[in-house]
């Protein structure tokens, strides 16, 4: 049997030089729907590793009552005081509680291309440090409290010609200098972000609302205890979250949206690639039929002659596979991209062609290429033998 | 045209080839349909804004006191302004989602003229608070009737009373003429602060009618300053200038429909120039036959090019047929949220497209059947 199959598909692919274009257009084909459909589910997953990453279990962040971003939430002083003292809250040797009250506005900036976008400026307490330790400077230095001084994060700067160390923006009120560029251990939404003393921030957009608290817990066990205080409430009317959990909630829908779109046009760009398979094995099987016939008539299987043109099949579409993951991942891979979840700023994600996604890629090419190889497989093994080699 | 039935024969030479040509690139066509029809009708729907109006809204989303209404309509070449306070909300289960706008029915309706309804719903819903219009959308998808009392579930305005269903009374109806398809209810603005749990006394957005549309950048600055030095500012940009602002949110969506279309369309050349390469080789003695009872060389070759318009031009009108039908379908699913109507112009570039590439691929059978010689194909090998 085995040998059976060797020589039918050594048979089949003796005839692949002849059919050399139909065979290109069918790997073409594969590699193009690899390409599109893996490019697309990236994108959807840099997003979620990027939200993903900003959150820690063992803090929490609080937003008034049925905000789903930080933008659309606001938080009085006393309100905001009455937070960061709850019980359950970490506090550090000088016993201050571990906590940022934290301002966050939209403001605009020119882009690398010219063009206006819209960046997040967070205004950070004096514990911000302690409290998000994967955050550090990795060029200048820190803001100093008080003074009109702001860092930005590397993914942020990479985006905006003007964020060097040492530039100075407008905001509303008068210029702002970059003293520091941060990076964040995994990534995260806060690179995308600028960050400056939350009280200079306040008093210069003559704000008295903070958008956001957020917490370091004693420990990711306390987090039902602090969250059930501050809830219980009503005069607080807030809401309060695990802080991964909040990211997770808000990339979910975004990853989903990718998820799909990527399902869609790559399905129908797999029913294009399954036709044009079809084509290509069709040709194969009637151009050998003269060949494939003479074995049958010497006593070979029809399971070897089904099993040999399902291999060409498979063997065109995983080639296409290949040469698809393999483009996606020279054109994308790294590639940052911006997306404005909710009427937020910008966020920028690096998308990153796993190898999980390849495996995916290569999956999905292999049911084109049965789907493609399935009925000229059934077509060759049914050829007529002495039909076949009356006139050849 | 006489050589139609030729052509047409010509094509279906090889039926089983032909046919799965045309099925591959009709796929194409269709994701073309489908891609430029959410493409097209978005910009499209940017494109209906109107150059007389303003949106004043803080840059934060923060939300405004509506007591600045009563400051922006002093402002010089301010003809009259109303609020915006969109929500989701959902009918009987979380999938069917609608849109809320809390409006003041007696501006609302001078300042949008696109959105249509009867005066006499509109003075019934003002005078009954609880009184709502429906769109005509929402109106088929729910089976609604005027006098129908529903509840309505807006998960992100709690009531005071508790809980987040806002009973809801249907006095009438609307259309809305530039989204005909989005299901959209028009309730009270009143009702909805006078019963809500936070954020009293305040609209998401304010709607500014302008005299003079060429001076919408001296108003919004007069806008702007009068809240400069407030805790809640305001940035007041044209309609057209929001909806793009709107638009980039997700990403840019031109860029990615163009990338995936050259990939998709640079794989179509291949495969209809493959096809036809192939049905040419095999008919070489066709071809010299009708030479020989005297075609011209160019006639031939024109032949052929006509062969590959046809094939291009029926893929292009299943595909593109296709995604006018699905696009509708893809309105309900997504709830309304994408618009779901295929610009004609999508047609028209479909098409062309489909000759282009129609073009392309039949150049180079086409350019061998024009130096076919009569004696090399006929004779016998």
């Amino acid at each position: 049997m085995l040998t059976q199959f060797r020589a039918v598909f050594a048979v089949l692919l003796g005839g692949i030089g002849g059919r050399a274009g139909a065979s290109a257009v069918t790997i073409i084909g594969v590699a193009g729907v690899v390409g599109v459909l893996i490019a697309i589910l990236a994108m959807g997953q840099g997003f979620q590793r990027t939200l993903t990453a900003t959150g820690r279990s063992d803090r929490a962040i609080v937003v008034s009552k049925g905000a789903v971003y930080e933008g659309s939430s606001s938080l009085a002083r006393d309100s905001a005081m009455r937070i960061v003292s709850t019980a359950g809250v970490r506090k550090n040797a000088q016993n201050d509680p571990i906590a940022s009250m934290e301002m966050l506005i939209q403001i605009r900036l020119p882009g690398n291309d010219g063009a206006l976008r819209a960046v997040s400026l967070r205004g950070v307490g004096r514990r911000a440090q302690d409290l998000r330790p994967e955050i550090r400077i990795v060029q200048g230095r820190m803001f100093q409290p008080g003074l009109r001084e702001l860092i930005a994060g590397r993914a942020l700067q990479s985006q905006f010609k003007g964020l060097k160390v040492g530039d100075r923006i407008m905001l509303e009120t008068g210029p702002w200098a970059i003293v520091g560029l941060f990076a964040a251990q995994n990534g995260g939404a806060h690179d995308s972000e600028l960050f400056g003393d939350v009280d200079a921030l306040m008093s210069a957009h003559h704000r008295t609302n903070f958008q956001s608290v957020t917490v370091q817990l004693d420990a990711p066990s306390s987090y039902a205890g602090f969250s059930a205080a501050l809830e219980s409430d009503a005069s607080l009317a807030v809401d309060v979250h695990r802080e991964d959990q909040f990211y997770a909630a808000q990339s979910r829908t975004i990853t989903r949206v990718y998820t799909a779109i990527g399902y869609f046009i790559g399905i129908v760009m797999a029913v294009g690639a399954v036709f044009a398979a079809l084509n290509t094995m069709y040709a194969a099987v009637a151009a050998q039929a003269g060949q494939i016939a003479t074995l049958r008539a010497v006593g070979f299987g029809a399971g070897a002659i089904l099993g040999a043109v399902f291999s060409e099949a498979l063997l065109l579409a995983l080639a296409g596979a290949l040469l698809g993951a393999g483009l996606a991942a020279l054109l994308f891979n790294g590639r940052a991209l911006g997306i404005a979840p909710g009427a937020q700023a910008q966020l920028f994600y690096a998308v990153r062609i796993t190898p999980q996604l390849a495996m995916q890629g290569v999956l999905f090419a292999g049911a084109i290429g049965l789907l493609g190889g399935l009925f000229p497989a059934i077509r060759a093994a049914r050829i007529p033998v002495a039909d076949a080699l009356r006139v050849t | 045209m006489k050589y139609l039935p030729l052509i047409w024969s010509g094509l279906w030479r090889w039926r089983t080839r032909t046919t799965m040509t045309l099925l591959s690139a009709a796929m194409a066509f269709f994701l073309f349909g489908m891609l430029k029809g959410v493409d097209g009708s978005i910009k499209q729907l940017a494109g209906a804004a109107h150059i007389d109006r303003l949106i004043s809204g803080n840059p934060a989303l923060l939300p405004l006191p509506l007591a600045y209404l009563r400051e922006v309509e002093q402002v010089p070449g301010v003809a009259a302004v109303t609020y915006a306070n969109a929500a989701m909300g959902s009918y009987q289960k979380p999938a069917n989602r609608l849109f809320v706008y809390a409006i003041d029915p007696r501006q609302y309706f001078s300042i949008y003229p696109e959105t249509v309804a009867a005066h006499s719903d509109q003075d019934s819903m003002r005078r009954n608070p609880a009184g709502i219009l429906v769109s005509l959308s929402a109106a088929r998808m729910f089976g609604w009737k005027r006098g129908d009392r529903i509840t309505i579930h807006m998960g992100s305005v709690p009531r005071e009373a508790g809980g987040a269903d806002w009973p809801m009374e249907i006095m009438g109806f609307c259309d809305y003429t530039t989204s005909p398809d989005t299901p959209i209810i028009l309730m009270n603005y009143a009702y909805l602060d006078a019963a809500r749990l936070s954020g009293k006394g305040t609209v998401q957005r304010l709607i500014v009618l302008i005299r003079d549309p060429g001076r919408s950048g001296a108003i919004s600055g007069a806008v702007d300053s009068l809240f400069a030095n407030s805790p809640i500012t305001t940035r007041t940009e044209t309609e057209k200038d929001f909806a793009q602002a709107q638009l980039s949110q997700i990403g840019d969506v031109g860029f990615f429909v163009n990338a995936i279309m050259s990939a998709v369309f640079f794989t179509l050349l291949l495969l209809v120039a493959n096809s036809l390469l192939r049905s040419f080789r095999e008919r070489r003695r066709e071809f010299a036959v009708l030479k020989a009872l005297g075609f011209s060389d160019g006639k031939v070759a024109v032949l052929v090019i006509a062969e590959a318009a046809m094939l291009c031009g029926l893929s292009a009108l299943v595909g593109l047929g296709l995604a006018r039908g699905v696009l509708p379908l893809l309105g309900r699913a997504t709830g309304g949220l994408l618009p779901a109507l295929m610009p004609p112009s999508v047609l028209f570039v479909g098409i062309a497209a489909a000759m282009l590439v129609a073009l392309a691929s039949g150049a180079i059978p086409a350019w061998r059947a024009q130096r076919l010689s009569i004696a090399d194909a006929l004779s016998v090998h």
